[in-house]
């Protein structure tokens, strides 16, 4: 036994010793486990959810929209590049390429829907860029307008002067397909041409404005703010910002509650929406019956539509994935969450089976249509049943505005 | 159905469904996914001890949502109703429906002269107009333009809502309207009592605006005298809930304001003759001049803005005028003056009419902060509630039975008053606009641009603009001490 | 009876197609019989011949049995008539626990109605059964079906007191009632089997996996009930005072034999019985988001044996109801088991991206 005058020397001694450091971590590690697993109080429960969600927010205004939209406008000014050469140089190759590039850009708009909330709701960016159906008539006569010289036709006089009926995707699809192919460049007259040009290049101003409506015109990259200016669209601010800071001063959304409700209802709503237009487009042997009617592109526009849910409930686009909606769903039901992905793959997987339904139908068509169709009300009941336990979570506010007014 | 009494958590697995009524089983008639539907439920489970002014639409038209889509949704009335919610969903198609003129193709017909080719562009998202410079934008401006004499009479063969295009070969009336944004500074130099600018902090400090227009191009003579007014429209929500209140209700309101003292003295709408031979009083448009939904600012707006027509509205809307001058520029009139070509069937309009009246009312919000409580007493003591009466009782109401007996808070009398010449447009008496949502049309429309031609950029300049009728209220507001005014905006903003 | 054999002769000429079908079906696709189905409609074919049709078929049976002592019991009312019938009813009982998962459109099946409501309602039988004024109180479910049986023929002390005219009326209802349904059971399903194997026809499943979805919710429903209503109601949630009279069949001292039954006809589903069954196929099929888990079948396995072991080591009937009354954790041990079975059937259905509606899910 050592004496007492000896205890403090002896006790830094004993900490020195590698195995008492090491056993005091591990001791150390055990208590912090061991605070981890305790049960958690209501109070910070809540705290941890909400910082879990402030990241998802944060990161489906960066990776979903925002990143979506940086695409969107890349896919826009390639489909405008194309059609720039097919102007300059009018080859059944060029034509070919054109629609290429106008399927690649159709199939990245999509995705857009589900974030229909907003901007695009206030501005209404998807009729301008994809208003259906469209006015051929009133094409027409503009296009014989300009063959005959008297209108001159470019981008700024469409988006100011030309209801959006006459511009768009779908202007530019039935100026370059007819009956699911490109065109022949012979069919395809100059003043086609030129009013193509003006609506591709319309539909990248725009998209460009619906990019800068999130992002904020001053958070572009210089070339894409001088091109708006230059079309004399509105600066604008982020509505990123507000949206992944719910609650701060001048937010329209006074909790994250509401966030979420616009997050989940839009993809919710999405996914609602396909699920008829599955059997109406797909179920029927007339491309009429859909919109993409000249490119006869029904299953692809309908698998991006759906595409656009997975990004935005898994966080983004394949590759380049944050925190994501699906986490808050599992959070509160892992089973709902698991089923929600399978839903995804499956509804993806089931189109994909039905095949051209304008090709020799096969004996079985209308079965795999049917079950293209139940697979997607399936989804979509899932996904009603995660928008409640989120959105309305007591840590997310839901009540926040709606307090009784005898409360002090 | 979770058993509270049972202490665990009971997992269905379809043992029992409790539904969750979130689904609207959506069965678009169309081909289109943009004439698609945003009928979110709102996520039910109101808390308890909310008081009854919460429940701005009653409880049968309130929905408690504040997102961007709180303008279009169906009441509960309606979203309790398998059938309705159907019908509901079917009427939202047309008003989100881009019209075309080419008559073979869906929603084909527009024409062959128009003012606009959907309603959703002159009521954006559901709500209320922006104030534009440029007449030919195309999303989100609400302006129908009146050219008039001084006495409100509408010059001949200008039609109340200018039509400035048409199908090729046919030449509209106006080839557009030239708006112009004037300066306005009131007798006390736009400044407070306290001698604070209006619009305090802002870019647009020290400011008021109004618009004059100017018609481009017409078509039709004017004699000298002409004016071009614009008004603008207003959110479509709990338009049903005001046609379910009593014609003698509101006679009532007004027999109480001509017996009391004091400038405000509201006159009654019209009697409007209705299709089914009775008589109604107005109460719709910014001048009572529709007294029902059915036959309505929407029910006939969706013939008159687009000529898209219908069994009872067979003929072009347009003027003889309008007709004979397309015959002197050469032009065949057969198919403008003979009955036109049904383009929407009466079951699509009656989806629509349960549509416009299904919409609902968002709740009021934050009536329990201090600040907007002092705001309502202020709105109280300034003399607001004169014409900007708090709540109504509707009555029976057989086209929604659940709407009948409603307490409903839109705030408004539903009479015209003069708001003072400074206001004179086609007429310088306005109907009370109803107040309700206003502090959500940022939410959803991004603007607060208010009054009946948008001149009021926001809450304070809304309340600088009351004239006439309304000036006493007007200076009450001015003399306010910032913070009291502060207020008072906060109350707008919450009901 | 007459009406049995003509039902039997329609049922039998369905059933012969089916079974041809499922015979078809599995020496078409299974390289060995041992293999186990690989793909849905094989587990269909399995689960429809192996499982459902014959666990249908022993309750029928039993049911018939338990209705035809229950006569013979109250024209000669001696002790051995008595003793009969009472384990004709425990067989027909065990047989009903055994088939309850295999029943997929429980409520039509009334399943639940005749198998639950414990205990019986003493009062209201003993003065019903004894007071002509009060028999229409025998036709409220809580004084029929099994517990009502049960209590019938087993809290008497013996025959003079179980076959008083009253009662034998009452018994002879009940028990026609349970034999009735048993057969139209099994009718029932012997229509719908035709459909169930040939599912993704779209007459009406429009995939293999709706209709096994049906299986697996049923099970799901099943293991709910016996979690909820069987164990932790009769232990009092485990909240320190048990409910011993909410103990089903402790009387006939069928209890424990009454949740091994259960566990028996899950096992059935799940395992099978040689041939394979719904793990097998968690085993090998690889799904869209899903791989194949032939982890989870060990482990579906395992825990079935665990169960079976906690059962065993557990009294039975009244034994087991005074150990429940001195400690109301005595199911707690068994409780836990079975809820991770309950989960390791949720992933199985993951497994195979079987789609099950869960709670806050309407109907499609």
């Amino acid at each position: 036994m050592k004496s007492g005058k000896n205890n403090k020397t002896d006790g830094k001694k004993l900490l020195q010793r590698p195995m008492v450091r090491i056993a005091g971590l591990v001791a150390l590690a055990g208590v912090v486990c061991g605070a981890m697993l305790l049960p958690k109080s209501a109070a910070v429960q809540a705290y941890l959810t909400q910082r879990k969600i402030d990241a998802v927010i944060a990161d489906y205004a960066d990776k979903v929209v925002l990143h979506t939209l940086e695409r969107v406008v890349a896919k826009n000014e390639a489909l405008n590049g194309a059609v720039a050469q097919l102007q300059a140089n009018p080859t059944d190759a060029g034509v070919e390429e054109a629609a290429k590039a106008w399927r690649a850009a159709r199939a990245q708009w999509q995705p857009i829907q589900s974030f229909a909330f907003g901007p695009a709701a206030f501005y209404d960016f998807d009729k301008q860029v994809a208003s259906w159906p469209i006015d051929r008539p009133m094409i027409e006569h503009s296009i014989a307008q300009i063959a005959a010289g008297t209108l001159a036709i470019d981008s700024g006089l469409l988006r100011r002067k030309i209801n959006s009926t006459q511009r768009g995707f779908f202007t530019a699809e039935h100026l370059l397909f007819r009956d699911g192919k490109p065109r022949k460049a012979a069919a395809i007259r100059p003043a086609e041409l030129l009013y193509l040009k003006a609506v591709t290049q319309a539909i990248v101003e725009e998209s460009l404005d619906f990019q800068a409506s999130w992002a904020g015109s001053a958070n572009l990259p210089p070339a894409a703010a001088a091109r708006l200016k230059a079309a004399q669209l509105p600066e604008r601010p982020s509505y990123a910002a507000e949206f992944a800071h719910p609650g701060a001063p001048g937010s329209r959304y006074f909790s994250r509650s509401v966030v979420l409700q616009e997050m989940f209802q839009e993809s919710h709503t999405v996914v609602e929406d396909v699920c008829p237009l599955i059997e109406q487009w797909l179920g029927s042997t007339d491309p009429r019956d859909s919109e993409s009617q000249d490119s006869r592109n029904a299953a692809s526009d309908l698998v991006n539509l759906l595409q656009g849910v997975e990004n935005a409930y898994l966080g983004g686009v394949e590759g380049n994935r944050g925190r994501a909606m699906a986490e808050l769903v599992a959070a509160k039901d892992e089973v709902i969450d698991r089923r929600i992905r399978i839903a995804l793959a499956d509804v993806r997987y089931r189109i994909n089976a039905v095949g051209d339904p304008y090709g020799e139908p096969a004996a079985d068509h209308e079965l795999k249509v049917r079950i293209a169709a139940a697979s997607c009300w399936k989804l979509a009941n899932k996904f009603a049943a995660a928008i409640v336990p989120v959105c309305m979570d007591p840590a997310t506010e839901p009540w926040a505005a709606y307090v009784p007014s005898t409360a002090l | 159905m979770t058993n509270l009494a049972l202490k665990r958590p009971v997992q269905h697995w379809a043992l029992t469904l409790g539904t969750l009524a979130l689904l609207a089983a959506t069965d678009l008639t169309t081909g289109g996914l943009h004439s698609r539907l945003f009928a979110h439920s709102d996520l039910g489970g109101i808390p308890p001890g909310l008081s009854e002014e919460y429940f701005t639409g009653g409880r049968a038209g309130t929905v408690f949502s504040t997102t961007s889509r709180c303008l279009e949704l169906p009441a509960p009335a309606v979203s309790a109703n398998p059938e309705l919610l159907k019908k509901f969903n079917d009427g939202e198609i047309i008003f989100e429906a881009m019209y075309v003129t080419d008559p073979k193709s869906k929603f084909g017909g527009l024409g062959p002269v128009y003012l606009n080719n959907a309603c959703r562009n002159c009521h954006p998202n559901y709500g209320r107009a922006r104030r534009v410079e440029d007449f030919n934008t195309q999303f989100g401006n609400g302006y129908t333009v009146f050219v008039h004499t001084p006495d409100g009479k509408l010059v001949d063969g200008y039609v109340f809502m200018l039509q400035t295009m048409a199908v090729p070969p046919y030449v509209p009336t106006a080839k557009n309207v030239k708006i112009t944004w004037n300066n306005f500074v009131d007798e006390h130099g736009n400044k407070y009592a306290d001698g604070t600018p209006y619009n305090l902090g802002k870019a647009i400090e020290g400011t008021l605006i109004y618009p004059t227009a100017d018609i481009v191009e017409p078509l039709l003579p004017l004699p000298d005298n002409y004016k071009v007014s614009l008004e603008a429209t207003i959110g479509i929500f709990g338009s049903g809930l005001i046609d379910a209140i009593r014609d003698e209700d509101i006679i009532a309101e007004f027999n109480r304001q001509q017996a009391q003292p004091g400038p405000v003295k509201g006159m009654h709408g019209k009697w409007v003759e209705e299709p089914d031979g009775g008589k109604r009083l107005g109460r719709f448009t910014w001048h009572n001049t529709r007294a029902t939904i059915n036959n309505g600012p929407g029910g006939n707006g969706v013939w008159n803005v687009t000529n898209i027509n219908r069994a009872d509205r067979p003929k072009l809307f347009a003027s003889q005028q309008w007709i004979d001058k397309q015959g002197e520029l050469g032009l065949d009139v057969t198919p403008l003056a003979s009955h036109q070509p049904v383009e929407m069937s009466a079951e699509e309009f009656d989806s629509f009419l349960v549509w416009h009246r299904g919409l609902a009312v968002p709740a009021a919000r934050d009536l329990h902060k201090p600040e907007v409580k002092r705001g309502k007493e202020l709105f109280f003591v300034a003399g607001c509630t004169s014409c900007h009466k708090p709540s109504w009782v509707t009555g029976d109401y057989p086209l929604l039975p659940a709407f009948a007996k409603q307490k409903i808070w839109p705030y408004t009398d539903l009479l015209l008053h003069d708001m003072g010449e400074i206001n004179h447009g086609v007429s310088k008496t306005f109907r009370t606009p109803p107040l309700w949502a206003r502090g959500l049309m940022d939410n959803a429309v991004d603007h607060t641009d208010m009054f009946h031609d948008l001149r009021a950029r926001n809450f304070e300049e809304a309340i600088l603009w009351h004239f006439g009728e309304g000036a006493e209220s007007r200076e009450m507001f001015r003399k306010m001490p910032a913070q009291d005014r502060a207020a008072l905006v906060e109350f707008l903003k919450a009901i | 009876m007459q009406w049995n054999d003509q039902w039997n002769s329609m049922a039998g000429a369905v059933w012969a197609r089916v079974f041809a079908a499922a015979l078809i079906g599995l020496m078409a696709s299974a390289p060995a019989a041992a293999a186990g189905p690989q793909t849905e409609s094989e587990l269909l074919a399995v689960l429809a011949g192996k499982a459902i049709e014959p666990g249908l078929a022993k309750a029928a049976a039993a049911s018939q049995e338990l209705a035809e002592s229950a006569r013979s019991l109250c024209k000669q009312k001696n002790d051995e008539a008595l003793k009969q019938t009472r384990l004709a009813w425990k067989q027909a009982y065990l047989a009903w626990r055994t088939a309850q998962p295999m029943m997929l459109q429980g409520k039509e099946y009334k399943a639940e109605q005749l198998l639950e409501h414990w205990p019986a309602n003493e009062a209201v039988m003993n003065g019903a059964t004894a007071s002509k004024e009060l028999t229409h109180l025998l036709a409220n479910p809580d004084v029929r079906g099994f517990a009502g049986a049960e209590y019938l023929l087993f809290a008497p002390a013996g025959v003079d007191e179980a076959t008083t005219a009253g009662r034998c009326d009452h018994l002879q209802s009940v028990v026609a009632e349970i034999a009735d349904q048993a057969a139209t059971n099994q009718l029932q399903w012997r229509r719908q089997a035709p459909a169930f194997v040939a599912a993704g026809d779209g007459t009406p499943y429009l995939l293999p996996g709706d209709a096994l979805s049906l299986v697996f919710a049923r099970m799901l429903n099943v293991a709910e009930r016996l979690l909820r209503d069987r164990i932790c109601a009769p232990s009092g949630f485990f909240e320190g005072k048990a409910k011993t009279e909410l103990l089903e069949a402790w009387r006939s001292d069928a209890s424990r034999q009454s949740f091994q039954a259960s566990i028996d006809g899950l096992r059935r589903l799940l395992l099978g019985n040689g041939e394979g069954a719904v793990v097998d196929l968690v085993a090998v099929k690889d799904g869209l988001v899903s791989k194949r888990n032939p982890q989870l079948a060990e482990d579906v396995r395992k825990q079935l044996e665990r169960i079976d072991a906690q059962l065993a080591a557990l009294k039975d009937g009244n034994g087991l109801r005074k150990d429940l009354q001195q400690d109301d954790k005595v199911l707690q041990p068994l409780y836990k088991s079975i809820e991770k079975l309950q989960k390791q059937i949720v992933e199985a259905s993951l497994s195979l991206e079987v789609d099950v509606r869960g709670p806050g899910e309407t109907q499609m």
